[in-house]
């Protein structure tokens, strides 16, 4: 049966008590009608109606809290549970509005229960993948710093503002500040940290000005660290671009100079001992072989002879393999001495028709030289060039049938001398023309011949014309002969005085020729040095001692000063001291070039560059260039 | 007048026995009488007290004294400074032959040699040597 409303009951109380009052009402009306009934009685029957009207109203309210109070406590306190995370379900008993209410705030809390049951299990899932992802960042970045650690150069990189976002212990290493500690570091105060260590402060302060004026610079500069080890490290800059194509930051390498001159100088080493022992024990052999194919320890029958001239002729063949191994490592590293100087063409030529004349006369071919008598000078190394010419013809002569001729010729075109070697031998095939110059490849089916050697001479010609600033190349046509192209360049002017000389042409970007001092006491390496210059567009002038270096700097104030550390008077370091302390020539760019190994030192006494000999002419254009640009 | 150039006596400083003996042979075959061979830069200079000989063969890798500085200390003292020195050695770079000859060297001959013309290339060296010297000092004379 359904339960009457709580408005119904409200109304069936409150019903009853007013009736009972009317009742009362009634009975007091009918009382105060009775002619027995004093004013007194009267009086006293209306508070005991009050009372009783009182009472049956408290009566009534006490009854109605009590069917509404209870239940709405239980409600609270379900809604108390639901906010403590509980899922309270509560009794609802009738169909009262508190019931409803109560059934209502049960399927509140069913929903609740199940929509916190889904944002439990998403999160446990998010959570799962957050900590995975986690992890993998915490790997990628553990890999990340082993990789940075194991570089053994230092890697830096740099966020817009120039501060550190990452660097490896290298790097720490140079500045001599904790890893943990460069991490967000201003560069300029990193500068700062190894300020009193650099020799040349000012110009690692320029360069990281220059990079704040133009942050996609693409750069690089070179750190002297004035310490026992003379540390240089070279610092190599590339921006990072965003996006969007604006600068972010920067990554920045660095190169341990010194470890790379360390292995230069190993390898250098390593080369001349492998020499020296290949060499001595040829000796042996080479010497002994023709001690007695000369007759030295008697005679002997002919096989004999035929036998030991066999083993002659390989032992020759070996030297030369060792010469050309050698001279190639010398040619690929840049350490050959080339000193090109103005060198009449002809003369070499010819030298290089005697060299091989005898298996030219073997096989049967004639050589012709075509060269006019008023060829000009070229600018080479006259040893080097005939090296050039030897090989070419050879291998001319090597690919010649007997009557066939081959012809040497030059001419000069324009500034530069073109010298051809042509034979009509067997010619190349297109594919072998295109890797002619590269070691260690022969011709086809060249292997079985004789003479062959380690197809090394070729590349040897290609590193020798380039190293004079020239080009080499060939044509040829199987079965038609082949023809072998190099150029030089013509001595344009001849040297004589290392006196001061007009330029030719301003090579220097401001468009006037400047004047460079070249102090060195070797009068040869001076007008080696004159010519570098001269051929930039420069003016020289050339001192011998230390006394006339300065005299020339004190009157001239050239724009450049190449300083040579041995010389007969001064030491090159005092040179050097009292250079910086005149007025005159405290801020002419020096460069020392010398033999000695402390040549560096001279970095602390305020010179610029220094070079160690034998002369790297590419290297002495390029610091040259680096220290005119310094003079305006 | 002209001076005569001989060579009769020769002093080789080289450290490998070997090599020394195919040397003293060469020079033994074309005539020189007398063939000192000596193992390091330090016995070049000892035995040259009291013994002048016409040249001296040098090589440049030798232990503790090496050719060069061997050459240095006889330019140095005016006793063994006018003897002529030729350098003998498997240091074939141009640097090496320039230093060479920077330290006062009559020549600069590289191993490995061909035993039948060593004795010709000193003599050649030797006769150049003597050219100059004669033209100098009929300059001087003169």
């Amino acid at each position: 049966m359904r339960r009457p409303g709580l408005t119904t009951r409200f109304l069936a109380v409150s019903g009853g008590v007013i009736a009972g009052i009317f009742l009362l009402a009634a009975a007091l009306a009918r009382q105060s009608n009775e002619p027995s009934t004093r004013p007194a009685d009267m009086q006293r029957l209306v508070w005991i109606f009050a009372t009783i009207i009182s009472v049956v109203v408290i009566v009534a309210s006490l009854i109605q809290a009590g069917m509404v109070l209870p239940r709405l406590r239980r409600i609270l306190r379900g809604m108390e549970e639901v906010r403590g995370g509980g899922y309270p379900r509560l009794l609802a008993a009738g169909s009262d509005e508190l019931a409803e209410t109560v059934r209502g705030f049960n399927e509140t809390v069913d929903t609740l229960r199940a929509r916190d049951e889904k944002l439990r299990a998403w999160a446990g899932h998010r959570e799962s993948e957050l900590m995975k992802l986690s992890q993998e960042l915490d790997h990628e970045r553990e890999r990340l710093d082993t990789v940075l650690s194991a570089i053994g150069d230092g890697v830096i990189v740099l966020d817009s503002e120039n501060k550190v976002l990452m660097a490896n212990r290298r790097v720490s290493e140079i500045f001599g500040i904790p890893v943990e500690q460069l991490q967000g570091c201003d560069l300029a105060v990193l500068i700062e940290q190894v300020r009193h260590r650099l020799l040349r402060p000012d110009l690692v302060e320029k360069k990281v000005l220059e990079l704040r004026r133009a942050p996609s610079l693409v750069d690089e500069v070179t750190l002297e660290l004035d310490d026992p080890g003379h540390q240089a490290i070279r610092l190599y800059s590339v921006p990072v671009h965003g996006a969007d194509g604006h600068v972010i930051g920067r990554i920045a390498t660095s190169l341990d100079l010194g470890r790379e001159r360390e292995i230069e100088r190993m390898k250098t080493e390593f080369l001349s001992t492998i020499s020296h022992e290949l060499r001595t024990p040829l000796t042996s052999i080479k010497g002994s072989l023709g001690l007695v194919l000369g007759g030295a320890a008697g005679t002997f029958s002919a096989d004999a002879r035929e036998l030991l001239d066999i083993a002659r002729t390989n032992t020759d063949r070996l030297v030369r393999i060792i010469n050309q191994i050698l001279d190639m490592m010398l040619l690929e590293r840049g350490q050959a001495l080339i000193r090109p100087v103005p060198t009449p063409l002809g003369t070499c030529a010819e030298r290089a028709l005697r060299a091989v004349a005898a298996p030219a006369q073997e096989a049967g071919v004639e050589v012709r030289l075509q060269i006019l008598a008023s060829m000009p000078n070229v600018l080479g190394d006259s040893r080097r060039v005939e090296q050039v010419l030897v090989n070419l013809l050879s291998n001319a002569i090597k690919f010649s049938t007997q009557g066939h001729e081959v012809v040497l010729s030059a001419r000069a075109e324009g500034d530069t001398a073109h010298v051809t070697v042509q034979d009509w031998g067997c010619g190349m095939s297109p594919e072998f023309l295109e890797r002619l110059f590269t070691k260690f490849e022969h011709a086809e089916g060249s292997l079985t011949r004789e003479s062959q050697g380690m197809g090394l001479g070729l590349a040897i010609c290609r590193h020798v014309v380039q190293a004079h600033g020239g080009r080499i190349w060939a044509e040829s046509k199987e079965g038609a002969g082949s023809t072998f192209h190099f150029t030089l360049p013509l001595s344009i002017s001849p040297i004589a005085e290392p006196e001061r000389r007009s330029a030719p042409a301003a090579a220097d970007a401001s468009g006037a020729p400047r004047l460079v001092l070249v102090i060195d006491n070797d009068e040869d390496v001076a007008r080696i040095l004159s010519y570098i210059f001269e051929t930039q567009g420069h003016q020289v002038i050339c001192a011998h001692s230390g006394k006339e270096a300065l005299e020339l700097a004190r009157r001239h104030r050239p724009d450049l000063i190449t300083l040579d550390l041995n010389l007969p008077d001064l030491d090159g370091f005092e040179v050097l001291r009292l250079l910086r302390a005149t007025e005159e020539s405290r801020h002419i760019p020096v460069i020392c070039i010398s033999v000695r190994p402390d040549v560096r030192l001279a970095l602390a006494l305020g010179a610029d560059f220094c070079m160690e000999k034998p002369l790297d002419i590419d290297r002495l254009r390029e610091l040259s260039g680096k220290a005119l640009a310094t003079v305006r | 007048m002209e001076r005569e150039v001989k060579l009769t006596r020769v002093l080789v400083v080289e450290d490998d026995v070997d090599i020394q003996k195919v040397i003293r042979m060469s020079l033994k075959l074309r005539g020189v009488s007398e063939v000192v061979l000596v193992e390091s830069g330090t016995e070049c200079i000892e035995r040259l007290s009291g013994f002048t000989p016409d040249v001296i063969l040098l090589d440049v890798m030798m232990p503790h004294v090496d050719g060069y500085e061997t050459c240095w200390r006889l330019k140095q003292d005016p006793a063994t400074r006018a003897i002529p020195v030729v350098f003998l050695t498997a240091r074939v770079q141009k640097a090496d032959r320039e230093r060479g000859m920077k330290l006062g060297a009559l020549g600069y001959l590289t191993k490995p040699f061909d035993p039948m013309t060593l004795h010709d290339q000193i003599l050649e060296l030797l006769t150049e040597h003597a050219g100059k010297k004669n033209e100098n000092d009929g300059g001087a004379d003169g």
